[in-house]
Protein backbone atom coordinates (compact mmCIF):
# COMPACT_ATOMS: atom_id res chain seq x y z
CA UNK A 1 0.00 0.00 0.00
CA UNK A 2 1.81 3.24 -1.13
CA UNK A 3 0.32 5.50 1.49
CA UNK A 4 1.86 3.40 4.68
CA UNK A 5 4.96 2.72 2.66
CA UNK A 6 5.16 6.64 2.15
CA UNK A 7 4.66 7.44 5.54
CA UNK A 8 7.95 4.86 6.43
CA UNK A 9 9.99 6.55 4.23
CA UNK A 10 8.71 10.00 5.48
CA UNK A 11 9.99 8.40 9.48
CA UNK A 12 12.92 6.13 7.60
CA UNK A 13 14.80 9.93 6.26
CA UNK A 14 13.82 12.57 7.81
CA UNK A 15 14.99 15.86 6.60
CA UNK A 16 19.06 16.11 7.63
CA UNK A 17 20.46 18.84 10.40
CA UNK A 18 21.02 21.04 7.58
CA UNK A 19 17.65 21.76 6.36
CA UNK A 20 16.46 24.44 8.94
CA UNK A 21 13.31 23.68 10.73
CA UNK A 22 11.86 26.96 9.88
CA UNK A 23 11.69 25.92 5.78
CA UNK A 24 8.74 27.93 4.34
CA UNK A 25 7.20 24.45 3.20
CA UNK A 26 6.36 21.05 4.73
CA UNK A 27 8.69 18.00 3.32
CA UNK A 28 6.43 16.30 0.79
CA UNK A 29 6.61 12.66 -0.45
CA UNK A 30 9.09 13.47 -3.23
CA UNK A 31 11.55 15.22 -1.19
CA UNK A 32 11.55 12.23 1.30
CA UNK A 33 12.10 9.74 -1.24
CA UNK A 34 14.69 11.42 -2.95
CA UNK A 35 16.58 11.77 0.61
CA UNK A 36 16.03 7.94 0.79
CA UNK A 37 17.58 7.57 -2.88
CA UNK A 38 20.51 9.74 -1.33
CA UNK A 39 20.59 6.64 1.34
CA UNK A 40 20.86 4.09 -1.47
CA UNK A 41 17.49 2.98 -0.16
CA UNK A 42 16.26 0.63 -3.84
CA UNK A 43 12.71 0.79 -2.87
CA UNK A 44 12.60 4.95 -2.24
CA UNK A 45 14.23 4.53 -5.68
CA UNK A 46 11.67 2.02 -7.34
CA UNK A 47 8.91 4.57 -5.88
CA UNK A 48 10.42 7.60 -7.29
CA UNK A 49 10.50 5.79 -10.29
CA UNK A 50 6.63 4.78 -10.48
CA UNK A 51 5.45 8.35 -9.74
CA UNK A 52 8.01 10.20 -11.94
CA UNK A 53 8.11 8.10 -14.82
CA UNK A 54 4.61 9.14 -16.76
CA UNK A 55 5.45 12.79 -16.58
CA UNK A 56 9.12 12.31 -17.67
CA UNK A 57 9.05 10.13 -20.42
CA UNK A 58 6.00 12.45 -21.70
CA UNK A 59 8.58 15.59 -21.22
CA UNK A 60 10.97 13.85 -22.96
CA UNK A 61 9.00 12.95 -25.72
CA UNK A 62 7.95 16.54 -25.98
CA UNK A 63 11.92 17.40 -26.45
CA UNK A 64 12.82 14.73 -28.79
CA UNK A 65 9.60 14.08 -30.30
CA UNK A 66 11.05 10.50 -30.73
CA UNK A 67 9.78 7.97 -28.82
CA UNK A 68 13.15 5.37 -28.95
CA UNK A 69 15.38 8.47 -27.94
CA UNK A 70 13.07 9.75 -25.44
CA UNK A 71 12.61 6.22 -23.50
CA UNK A 72 16.67 6.02 -23.32
CA UNK A 73 16.96 9.63 -22.04
CA UNK A 74 14.13 8.59 -19.36
CA UNK A 75 16.38 6.26 -18.26
CA UNK A 76 19.27 8.19 -18.50
CA UNK A 77 17.76 11.17 -16.47
CA UNK A 78 16.85 8.59 -13.41
CA UNK A 79 20.86 7.18 -13.59
CA UNK A 80 21.68 11.21 -12.78
CA UNK A 81 18.68 11.28 -10.41
CA UNK A 82 20.51 7.96 -8.48
CA UNK A 83 23.74 9.46 -8.42
CA UNK A 84 22.83 12.94 -7.87
CA UNK A 85 20.62 12.72 -5.05
CA UNK A 86 23.27 13.79 -2.04
CA UNK A 87 23.28 17.11 -3.87
CA UNK A 88 19.97 17.52 -3.71
CA UNK A 89 18.96 20.05 -0.68
CA UNK A 90 14.93 20.69 -0.43
CA UNK A 91 15.21 23.88 1.39
CA UNK A 92 16.77 24.96 -1.62
CA UNK A 93 14.37 23.91 -4.36
CA UNK A 94 11.62 21.66 -4.88
CA UNK A 95 11.59 18.35 -5.70
CA UNK A 96 9.63 18.82 -9.19
CA UNK A 97 12.18 21.74 -9.92
CA UNK A 98 15.67 19.46 -9.25
CA UNK A 99 13.82 16.53 -11.44
CA UNK A 100 13.20 18.93 -14.26
CA UNK A 101 17.22 20.87 -13.93
CA UNK A 102 18.16 17.26 -14.24
CA UNK A 103 15.84 16.06 -16.85
CA UNK A 104 17.01 19.31 -19.04
CA UNK A 105 20.48 19.02 -18.75
CA UNK A 106 20.64 15.44 -19.83
CA UNK A 107 18.40 16.43 -23.05
CA UNK A 108 20.43 19.18 -23.73
CA UNK A 109 23.93 17.12 -23.23
CA UNK A 110 22.00 14.36 -25.16
CA UNK A 111 22.39 16.40 -28.71
CA UNK A 112 25.64 17.52 -27.93
CA UNK A 113 29.57 16.12 -27.89
CA UNK A 114 30.37 18.57 -24.59
CA UNK A 115 27.95 19.10 -21.77
CA UNK A 116 26.32 22.29 -21.21
CA UNK A 117 28.66 25.13 -19.85
CA UNK A 118 27.50 25.57 -15.63
CA UNK A 119 28.34 28.54 -13.89
CA UNK A 120 30.95 27.20 -11.15
CA UNK A 121 30.84 28.42 -7.76
CA UNK A 122 34.97 27.05 -7.65
CA UNK A 123 35.87 29.44 -10.44
CA UNK A 124 38.30 31.88 -9.68
CA UNK A 125 35.99 34.63 -11.53
CA UNK A 126 33.05 33.68 -9.42
CA UNK A 127 30.97 36.73 -7.62
CA UNK A 128 28.91 36.11 -4.95
CA UNK A 129 26.10 36.98 -4.09
CA UNK A 130 25.89 39.08 -0.76
CA UNK A 131 24.47 37.72 2.37
CA UNK A 132 20.97 37.07 3.10
CA UNK A 133 18.96 37.79 6.30
CA UNK A 134 17.24 35.23 8.12
CA UNK A 135 13.91 36.63 6.56
CA UNK A 136 15.42 36.83 3.03
CA UNK A 137 15.87 32.85 3.43
CA UNK A 138 12.39 32.18 4.30
CA UNK A 139 10.88 33.94 1.92
CA UNK A 140 13.13 31.74 -0.63
CA UNK A 141 12.13 29.02 0.53
CA UNK A 142 8.35 29.47 0.03
CA UNK A 143 9.34 30.52 -3.78
CA UNK A 144 8.19 27.05 -5.14
CA UNK A 145 4.26 27.17 -4.19
CA UNK A 146 4.01 30.65 -4.85
CA UNK A 147 5.48 30.20 -8.65
CA UNK A 148 2.97 26.91 -9.00
CA UNK A 149 0.32 29.56 -8.12
CA UNK A 150 1.75 32.38 -10.20
CA UNK A 151 1.82 29.70 -13.21
CA UNK A 152 -1.67 28.69 -12.88
CA UNK A 153 -2.87 32.93 -12.86
CA UNK A 154 -0.99 33.72 -16.01
CA UNK A 155 -3.15 35.08 -18.69
CA UNK A 156 -3.49 32.31 -21.60
CA UNK A 157 -1.16 33.70 -23.84
CA UNK A 158 1.89 34.38 -21.23
CA UNK A 159 1.42 30.50 -19.86
CA UNK A 160 1.51 29.08 -23.74
CA UNK A 161 4.83 30.87 -24.71
CA UNK A 162 5.83 29.79 -21.60
CA UNK A 163 4.74 26.02 -22.43
CA UNK A 164 6.29 26.03 -25.44
CA UNK A 165 9.65 27.17 -23.99
CA UNK A 166 9.71 25.36 -21.47
CA UNK A 167 7.52 22.22 -22.52
CA UNK A 168 8.53 21.50 -25.98
CA UNK A 169 11.83 23.39 -25.60
CA UNK A 170 11.55 25.77 -28.31
CA UNK A 171 13.24 29.15 -29.17
CA UNK A 172 11.35 32.32 -29.24
CA UNK A 173 11.62 32.36 -33.31
CA UNK A 174 10.42 28.77 -32.99
CA UNK A 175 7.52 29.94 -30.82
CA UNK A 176 6.85 32.85 -32.65
CA UNK A 177 6.59 30.72 -36.21
CA UNK A 178 4.33 27.96 -33.96
CA UNK A 179 1.86 30.53 -32.87
CA UNK A 180 1.92 32.57 -36.23
CA UNK A 181 2.89 35.74 -34.08
CA UNK A 182 6.28 38.05 -33.88
CA UNK A 183 9.39 37.38 -32.44
CA UNK A 184 9.33 40.81 -30.33
CA UNK A 185 5.78 39.39 -29.11
CA UNK A 186 6.86 36.07 -28.07
CA UNK A 187 9.79 38.05 -26.09
CA UNK A 188 7.28 40.69 -24.77
CA UNK A 189 4.91 37.80 -23.47
CA UNK A 190 7.90 36.23 -21.78
CA UNK A 191 9.07 39.11 -19.91
CA UNK A 192 5.11 39.78 -18.97
CA UNK A 193 5.08 36.50 -17.53
CA UNK A 194 8.82 36.86 -15.84
CA UNK A 195 7.17 40.36 -14.20
CA UNK A 196 4.00 39.01 -12.98
CA UNK A 197 5.56 36.08 -11.61
CA UNK A 198 8.61 38.58 -9.83
CA UNK A 199 5.33 40.45 -8.22
CA UNK A 200 4.30 37.10 -6.71
CA UNK A 201 7.29 36.40 -4.82
CA UNK A 202 8.36 38.38 -1.75
CA UNK A 203 11.35 39.16 -2.21
CA UNK A 204 14.24 40.40 -4.59
CA UNK A 205 17.72 41.27 -4.64
CA UNK A 206 19.04 44.38 -4.02
CA UNK B 1 31.32 44.28 -7.70
CA UNK B 2 27.71 43.13 -9.24
CA UNK B 3 26.96 44.04 -12.83
CA UNK B 4 23.99 46.53 -13.47
CA UNK B 5 23.30 45.28 -17.02
CA UNK B 6 21.50 42.22 -17.39
CA UNK B 7 20.35 39.39 -19.45
CA UNK B 8 17.02 40.28 -20.60
CA UNK B 9 13.91 38.17 -19.82
CA UNK B 10 14.05 35.73 -22.75
CA UNK B 11 17.58 34.80 -22.25
CA UNK B 12 16.89 33.32 -18.80
CA UNK B 13 13.79 31.55 -19.84
CA UNK B 14 16.04 30.20 -22.86
CA UNK B 15 18.65 29.32 -20.18
CA UNK B 16 16.59 27.69 -17.86
CA UNK B 17 14.36 25.92 -20.88
CA UNK B 18 17.83 24.54 -22.10
CA UNK B 19 16.71 25.96 -25.84
CA UNK B 20 19.79 28.55 -26.31
CA UNK B 21 22.22 27.71 -29.16
CA UNK B 22 26.03 26.93 -27.68
CA UNK B 23 27.63 29.96 -28.49
CA UNK B 24 24.90 31.80 -26.43
CA UNK B 25 25.57 29.68 -23.52
CA UNK B 26 28.84 30.48 -23.28
CA UNK B 27 27.82 33.70 -23.25
CA UNK B 28 25.12 33.59 -20.64
CA UNK B 29 27.02 30.94 -18.49
CA UNK B 30 30.06 33.85 -18.25
CA UNK B 31 27.46 36.49 -17.58
CA UNK B 32 26.01 34.19 -14.43
CA UNK B 33 29.42 33.69 -13.28
CA UNK B 34 29.47 37.25 -12.98
CA UNK B 35 26.05 38.09 -11.86
CA UNK B 36 24.48 37.10 -8.54
CA UNK B 37 21.67 38.78 -9.59
CA UNK B 38 20.71 36.86 -12.40
CA UNK B 39 21.27 33.61 -11.49
CA UNK B 40 18.45 34.23 -9.01
CA UNK B 41 16.29 34.94 -11.66
CA UNK B 42 17.48 31.59 -13.46
CA UNK B 43 16.30 29.79 -10.25
CA UNK B 44 12.46 31.62 -10.38
CA UNK B 45 12.99 30.56 -14.36
CA UNK B 46 13.99 27.01 -13.37
CA UNK B 47 10.93 26.42 -11.00
CA UNK B 48 8.65 27.20 -13.79
CA UNK B 49 10.26 24.70 -15.34
CA UNK B 50 9.75 22.86 -12.58
CA UNK B 51 5.96 23.55 -12.01
CA UNK B 52 5.56 22.97 -15.87
CA UNK B 53 7.20 19.25 -15.21
CA UNK B 54 4.57 18.72 -12.09
CA UNK B 55 1.90 19.88 -14.19
CA UNK B 56 2.78 17.36 -17.15
CA UNK B 57 0.10 14.70 -18.42
CA UNK B 58 1.33 11.06 -17.17
CA UNK B 59 1.14 9.63 -20.35
CA UNK B 60 2.27 6.09 -19.52
CA UNK B 61 3.01 4.04 -16.23
CA UNK B 62 6.66 2.60 -16.73
CA UNK B 63 6.71 -0.27 -18.39
CA UNK B 64 6.75 -3.95 -16.85
CA UNK B 65 10.74 -4.58 -16.32
CA UNK B 66 11.98 -1.38 -17.12
CA UNK B 67 13.17 -0.66 -13.58
CA UNK B 68 14.54 -3.67 -13.50
CA UNK B 69 16.57 -3.02 -16.75
CA UNK B 70 17.37 0.06 -15.22
CA UNK B 71 18.72 -1.35 -11.63
CA UNK B 72 20.94 -3.59 -13.93
CA UNK B 73 23.11 -0.82 -15.41
CA UNK B 74 22.87 1.76 -11.77
CA UNK B 75 26.61 1.08 -11.42
CA UNK B 76 27.67 1.40 -14.86
CA UNK B 77 30.62 4.73 -14.49
CA UNK B 78 29.17 7.78 -15.55
CA UNK B 79 30.07 9.85 -19.02
CA UNK B 80 33.07 11.95 -17.80
CA UNK B 81 31.72 15.19 -17.91
CA UNK B 82 33.60 18.41 -20.48
CA UNK B 83 36.70 19.08 -17.97
CA UNK B 84 36.39 22.38 -17.04
CA UNK B 85 39.64 24.80 -17.65
CA UNK B 86 39.87 27.06 -14.47
CA UNK B 87 41.46 30.47 -15.47
CA UNK B 88 43.71 31.24 -12.69
CA UNK B 89 43.45 34.88 -13.26
CA UNK B 90 40.31 35.34 -12.82
CA UNK B 91 39.59 37.47 -15.83
CA UNK B 92 37.83 34.45 -18.51
CA UNK B 93 35.06 32.44 -16.47
CA UNK B 94 35.17 28.73 -17.04
CA UNK B 95 32.93 28.78 -19.93
CA UNK B 96 35.39 31.14 -22.03
CA UNK B 97 38.12 29.85 -21.10
CA UNK B 98 36.77 25.90 -22.12
CA UNK B 99 37.06 27.80 -25.21
CA UNK B 100 40.56 29.81 -25.41
CA UNK B 101 42.34 28.64 -22.71
CA UNK B 102 43.85 30.60 -19.68
CA UNK B 103 43.49 34.53 -20.55
CA UNK B 104 47.12 35.05 -20.16
CA UNK B 105 47.83 31.81 -23.19
CA UNK B 106 44.97 33.63 -25.30
CA UNK B 107 46.57 33.57 -29.05
CA UNK B 108 45.23 37.37 -30.62
CA UNK B 109 44.85 37.94 -33.97
CA UNK B 110 45.47 41.34 -35.24
CA UNK B 111 41.90 42.54 -36.10
CA UNK B 112 42.02 46.31 -36.86
CA UNK B 113 44.41 48.91 -35.42
CA UNK B 114 44.67 48.88 -31.67
CA UNK B 115 41.83 45.85 -31.93
CA UNK B 116 42.87 41.80 -31.13
CA UNK B 117 40.48 39.19 -31.55
CA UNK B 118 40.16 34.90 -31.26
CA UNK B 119 37.42 33.33 -32.63
CA UNK B 120 35.76 30.27 -30.10
CA UNK B 121 35.51 27.44 -31.49
CA UNK B 122 31.77 26.59 -30.63
CA UNK B 123 28.28 26.54 -33.23
CA UNK B 124 25.98 29.32 -33.75
CA UNK B 125 23.30 30.34 -35.55
CA UNK B 126 25.15 34.04 -36.64
CA UNK B 127 28.61 35.01 -37.20
CA UNK B 128 31.19 33.59 -34.16
CA UNK B 129 31.43 34.09 -31.23
CA UNK B 130 34.60 36.53 -30.55
CA UNK B 131 37.00 37.22 -27.30
CA UNK B 132 37.97 40.70 -28.15
CA UNK B 133 40.42 43.05 -26.76
CA UNK B 134 40.65 46.78 -27.79
CA UNK B 135 43.61 49.43 -26.59
CA UNK B 136 42.71 51.29 -23.29
CA UNK B 137 40.82 54.81 -24.22
CA UNK B 138 40.50 53.66 -28.12
CA UNK B 139 37.17 54.93 -30.10
CA UNK B 140 36.14 52.79 -32.07
CA UNK B 141 35.44 54.25 -35.78
CA UNK B 142 31.33 55.24 -35.75
CA UNK B 143 29.19 52.15 -36.78
CA UNK B 144 26.16 50.28 -37.75
CA UNK B 145 24.63 47.06 -36.99
CA UNK B 146 23.20 44.62 -39.99
CA UNK B 147 21.96 42.25 -37.13
CA UNK B 148 21.59 42.45 -33.11
CA UNK B 149 25.08 42.34 -30.99
CA UNK B 150 25.65 41.16 -27.75
CA UNK B 151 28.46 41.85 -26.01
CA UNK B 152 29.73 41.03 -22.07
CA UNK B 153 32.52 43.38 -20.78
CA UNK B 154 34.86 40.79 -18.79
CA UNK B 155 37.83 43.27 -18.15
CA UNK B 156 37.45 47.46 -18.40
CA UNK B 157 34.98 48.82 -19.71
CA UNK B 158 33.40 51.36 -22.16
CA UNK B 159 30.87 53.85 -22.29
CA UNK B 160 28.52 54.11 -25.68
CA UNK B 161 25.53 56.29 -26.24
CA UNK B 162 23.23 53.92 -24.38
CA UNK B 163 25.32 53.75 -21.46
CA UNK B 164 28.64 52.81 -19.21
CA UNK B 165 29.74 48.94 -19.14
CA UNK B 166 32.00 47.47 -16.66
CA UNK B 167 33.06 43.72 -15.73
CA UNK B 168 29.94 41.22 -16.38
CA UNK B 169 27.59 44.24 -17.91
CA UNK B 170 25.79 42.70 -20.74
CA UNK B 171 25.43 45.26 -23.88
CA UNK B 172 23.04 43.62 -26.21
CA UNK B 173 22.71 46.31 -29.46
CA UNK B 174 19.64 46.66 -31.59
CA UNK B 175 20.72 46.68 -35.30
CA UNK B 176 17.85 49.87 -34.50
CA UNK B 177 21.03 51.57 -33.10
CA UNK B 178 22.31 53.56 -35.97
CA UNK B 179 26.01 55.43 -35.58
CA UNK B 180 26.89 53.21 -32.03
CA UNK B 181 29.84 55.35 -30.73
CA UNK B 182 31.87 53.02 -28.27
CA UNK B 183 34.46 54.87 -26.02
CA UNK B 184 36.98 52.46 -24.07
CA UNK B 185 37.77 53.18 -20.25
CA UNK B 186 41.00 54.53 -19.81
CA UNK B 187 42.27 52.00 -17.06
CA UNK B 188 43.25 49.07 -18.81
CA UNK B 189 42.46 47.38 -22.03
CA UNK B 190 39.61 46.33 -22.66
CA UNK B 191 38.45 42.19 -22.82
CA UNK B 192 35.11 41.38 -24.00
CA UNK B 193 33.31 38.37 -25.72
CA UNK B 194 31.41 39.90 -28.76
CA UNK B 195 28.19 37.96 -30.72
CA UNK B 196 26.77 39.91 -33.95
CA UNK B 197 24.01 38.17 -35.90
CA UNK B 198 25.27 39.92 -38.67
CA UNK B 199 28.39 42.13 -40.16
CA UNK B 200 29.36 45.93 -39.07
CA UNK B 201 29.39 48.79 -40.90
CA UNK B 202 31.83 51.18 -40.27
CA UNK B 203 30.25 54.43 -41.46
CA UNK B 204 33.82 55.76 -42.96
CA UNK B 205 33.72 54.35 -47.18
CA UNK B 206 37.35 53.84 -46.63
CA UNK B 207 37.36 51.88 -43.32
CA UNK B 208 34.86 49.84 -45.12
CA UNK B 209 36.97 49.22 -48.03
CA UNK B 210 39.46 48.35 -45.60
CA UNK B 211 37.47 45.69 -43.34
CA UNK B 212 36.05 44.03 -46.65
CA UNK B 213 39.41 43.47 -48.65
CA UNK B 214 41.20 41.86 -45.33
CA UNK B 215 38.17 40.37 -44.58
CA UNK B 216 37.88 41.38 -40.87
Amino acid sequence: MIPTRRTRIQRLYPPPRWVEPRAGRPLRADDSLILGVAARDRSAFAELYQRWFGRLSAFLRGRTRDRAAADELTQEVFLRIWRRANTYNPSRASAATWIYTIARNASVDHHRKTSRPAPDPTDPAWVSASPLSSDEIVARREDAERVRDALDTLPPAQAEVLRHAYYHQRSSTEIAAVLGISTGTVKSRTRLALARLRRALPWEPA
Amino acid sequence: MSPTHHLPASWIVAWAAGTMDPAREVLAAAHLTLCPHCRYEVRQAEQLGGAVLDRAIRADTAPAGSFDALMARIDEPEREPTRSTHDPSGVLPASVARYTGPYNDVRWRWLAPRVHGVTLDVPTSGLPLRLIRIAAGHRLPLHDHAGAERGLVLRGGWRDQTGHYRRGDACFVDPDLKGHEQVMDTDTDCIALVLNDGPIEAHNPILRLAARLLGV
